[in-house]
């Protein structure tokens, strides 16, 4: 009856996994930005796979494709550890209110994240303890 | 100079008279196993909503927030329901004939 | 409509504004230039804003359909301005022409202070609809705690 698998180890949290790391090296990328803003020649950085967008949009709703979903998934996180920053292509100089445009993005979108899978293990915790927790 | 509470009882026999959707049901079995089905329905689409917002697909935070609490919710129902069930009917079986 | 379009387009318009800065303080420091690299007196520039996202009613179908609204936000032109330089009679000039008049850019001063201070208030608006946004989704994941 039931096909999803709300533990731990699903292509939900995999991908939940994934959006974290990418939000973190997103804020690593921000912060060297805002820090490096007078610097002379520094070219502004954003991480590797910066919109999850282009690589993932569309397969979310379809479970049935959800090995090859969580495979995609995994191979972004171990190149995101690898080498998480890259110089920007679209911009040549640091622009501070931008960055802290994106700051705020970012961490929304980190806490949003977190918010939500808390809650999704916790319906998980309600039906492993009966109600009776 | 528009009186608020006169105005929102205008509307309340309009909201009374709405109709059911559903008749209800005098089949307790049958109700549990909709229920049932209605929850794993909220948790996959709240589930699938958190994927979206993972991914980065145009989702709104609230809704998926939103969605989040009524399959929780749901669960606890069918879960509570579930107890009081089984308690009930273990009292019955404690009864002296 | 998600919240990251609402953050664009505020963030458009303060990129917008921070452009009309930056041509306002260029045309500033050059009201006296008579004489660029290329020998004519300097070229006041001006910001020509038009929408992201055209025509109107894509912008409205956008917002009753739930589409997104990203790219919706201003996009600022920097152009030349037409404004013809100002003749002044220096004839101990050394840019002075045949007759004495040298070329001034047709920068008016006072009109460049007041766009700074609406600059401002802009740059200041745009600042204020972000934070409102980050704080309305941030109260949205307090939805369902508090248990």
């Amino acid at each position: 009856m039931s096909q999803i698998d709300p533990l731990a180890g699903g292509a939900t949290s995999q991908l939940v996994s994934v959006a974290l790391d990418a939000a973190m090296a997103r804020h690593a990328a921000i912060a060297s930005n805002i820090a490096n803003a007078d610097t002379p020649n520094y070219r502004p950085l954003m991480a590797r796979f910066d919109q999850l967008v282009d690589e993932l949009q569309g397969r979310v709703t379809d479970r049935t494709q959800d090995a090859a979903l969580m495979r995609d998934a995994e191979r972004m996180q171990e190149s995101l550890q690898n080498q998480p920053l890259v110089a920007d292509p679209t911009s040549r100089q640091v622009e501070l209110d931008m960055q802290m445009a994106d700051l705020a993005k970012n961490t929304l979108q980190y806490q949003a994240l977190l918010t939500a899978q808390g809650k999704l293990m916790s319906i998980s915790e309600l039906a492993i303890s009966e109600g009776k927790m | 100079m528009i009186d608020p509470v006169t105005a929102i009882g205008a509307q309340l026999p309009a909201i009374e008279s709405a109709p059911a959707t559903q008749p209800p049901y005098t089949d307790f079995a049958a109700w549990l196993a909709q229920q049932v089905d209605d929850v794993n329905t909220k948790i996959s689409q709240a589930d699938t909503q958190v994927r979206q917002l993972a991914v980065g697909e145009s989702t709104n935070i609230h809704q998926v927030m939103i969605s989040l609490e009524k399959a929780r919710m749901s669960l606890e129902l069918v879960v509570q329901v579930r107890n009081k069930v089984l308690e009930a009917y273990q009292n019955m079986m404690q009864m002296q004939v | 409509m998600d919240i990251s379009s609402i953050f664009d387009i505020s963030a458009a318009g303060m990129n917008l504004e921070r452009q009309r800065l930056e041509v306002s303080a260029l045309n500033l420091a050059n009201a006296n230039t008579t004489r660029g690299a290329d020998g004519l007196p300097f070229t006041p520039l001006q910001v020509v804003v038009r929408s992201g996202m055209s025509p109107f009613d894509a912008v409205l179908n956008a917002l009753n359909g739930g589409a997104s609204l990203s790219g919706a936000g201003p996009i600022g032109e920097v152009q030349a301005s037409d404004v013809p330089p100002r003749q002044v009679y220096e004839p101990g000039h050394p840019d002075a022409d045949a007759n004495g008049f040298v070329s001034y850019p047709g920068v008016n001063s006072v009109s460049e202070m007041v766009r700074l201070i609406a600059v401002t208030r802009a740059y200041e608006a745009n600042v204020r609809v972000f934070n409102a946004g980050r704080a309305m989704a941030m109260k949205a994941l307090d939805i369902g705690s508090g248990r």
